[in-house]
């Protein structure tokens, strides 16, 4: 059946952190759990949430999990982060498909060093180098419910962000550009590298209500360079690297609401996401994530 | 009536210590320099600000006159801010007296003063 060829290929999640990098001395903890859903695939590239011109699958797939990111500075201007989810994904109805088993275990593990550059006007601008790896999961990437596409990416990336008052309140206000190189799983002869490289966009804007409160709205979205379209007939000679063979993209729209931190009180944040926007790729991707955020040591 | 405004109106002013040689500045600049969106003097000193405490009439006198931004909002903003910045906010202090004592140990000060300002700073005059 045509929908046990397709392939989870949601983005992890990855709010915009912007261009504030973290002093030495001090450890920034983020803890958050997240969950989301999906059940239709859109080949052509469109806005499809009703599914009328999508790929169904027999049954929902959702993914939960719990993701740690730490990040500290390495002096006032170069910080270094890591992250690492623990994620569940299955369908969400019984079904005997094994491309739809449970699968649980360690999604892409993310690192990289930033260096504050300076500022624009009153966008503050960072440049980072990184690197994630889907190496945890490599034996089960062949699935639906997969945790990723098991690759390793060398990543580049820019970080803009600003925050200042606007009509008697203020915003936060955040872009991170990043650009994945991902290291070859196969060689196609006419696509070249497989899996094609990756631009990924993450934007977010707070304005506070309150001072406890703020609201925004955040945009998140990936495009892959290049790949095959969904075409049965040639991701098969792909075998478990199908999914990394498409030329998927996808764009999710949402709101976030944010607690802000006191002088003991960790910073809270809920999101909510939604795909508006989808190619090869789930087109009907709903996310919620709840994060708490911590500083622990000493603020200059 | 209109002209009566608040009884803390013109009893207020911003006020640098003796050491920096600015006497007037554009409304626009104060706001930059009060919420941290410029951080340096024109010598290129960096600003310590030392604000008044959050509920003075001190404070609700730089909120209304420069900063467009009620008190509550303004003290988020600025731990928003260094929260970013991994850096420690500005100084809120808990009285008046307060800034005279700390500033006589810190260059540099920019914050608001009852006038008359008193030995050791002078009045920056709002243009």
């Amino acid at each position: 059946m045509l929908w046990s060829l397709l392939a989870l290929l949601t983005a992890s999640s990855m709010a915009s952190e912007g261009p504030w990098t973290t002093s030495r001395g001090l450890h920034n903890v983020y803890l958050g759990v997240m969950g989301e859903r999906f059940r239709c695939f859109e080949a052509k590239g469109a806005s499809n949430a009703a599914c009328s011109s999508g790929i169904p699958l027999s049954a929902p797939v959702a993914k939960t999990g719990a993701k740690i990111f730490y990040r500290t500075g390495l002096g006032d201007r170069t910080d270094v982060a890591f992250s690492v989810p623990f994620v569940q994904s299955f369908a969400t109805e019984p079904t005997t498909n094994p491309m739809l088993s449970s699968t649980t275990g360690i999604g892409l593990v993310e690192g990289r060093v930033r260096q504050r550059l300076g500022k624009i006007g009153d966008v503050g601008v960072a440049a980072a180098t990184g690197v994630r790896t889907g190496a945890a999961h490599w034996d089960t990437r062949g699935r639906i419910t997969n945790l990723g596409e098991g690759s390793t990416d060398l990543m580049a990336a820019l970080y803009l962000g600003g925050t200042g008052p606007v009509v008697g309140r203020f915003h936060t206000t955040s872009m991170d550009v990043r650009y994945f190189y991902r290291l070859p799983l196969q060689q196609s002869d006419s696509l070249g590298r497989i899996p094609g490289d990756e631009v990924h966009l993450s934007s977010v804007s707070t304005f506070a209500v309150t001072p406890q409160l703020g609201l925004g709205l955040s945009a998140d979205g990936f495009w892959r360079l290049w790949g095959e379209e969904l075409d049965l007939s040639r991701l098969g000679q792909y075998g478990d690297d199908r999914w990394a063979a498409l030329r998927a993209s996808q764009l999710k729209l949402g709101g976030r609401a944010v607690v802000y931190p006191g002088e003991r009180r960790p910073y809270l944040q809920l999101s909510v996401m939604r795909a508006v926007w989808a190619k090869n790729n789930p087109v009907d991707t709903t996310q919620v994530e709840l994060a708490m955020g911590m500083d622990i040591g000493r603020r200059k | 009536m209109m002209l009566l405004g608040p009884a803390w109106a013109q009893e207020h002013s911003v006020a640098v210590t003796s050491d920096v040689a600015i006497t007037a500045l554009e409304k626009t600049q104060l706001r930059r320099l009060f919420t941290g969106q410029d951080d340096a003097w024109s010598d290129g000193r960096e600003v310590q600000l030392i604000l008044p405490p959050m509920d003075s009439e001190a404070m609700a006198w730089l909120s209304s006159t420069i900063l467009g931004l009620p008190p509550d909002l303004y003290h988020r903003y600025l731990l928003e801010k260094a929260y970013r910045a991994g850096r420690a906010p500005p100084r809120v202090v808990e009285s008046m007296d307060q800034i005279l004592e700390e500033s006589q140990a810190v260059p540099a000060v920019l914050t608001v003063l009852p006038l008359p300002v008193g030995t050791g700073f002078h009045v920056v005059r709002i243009n």
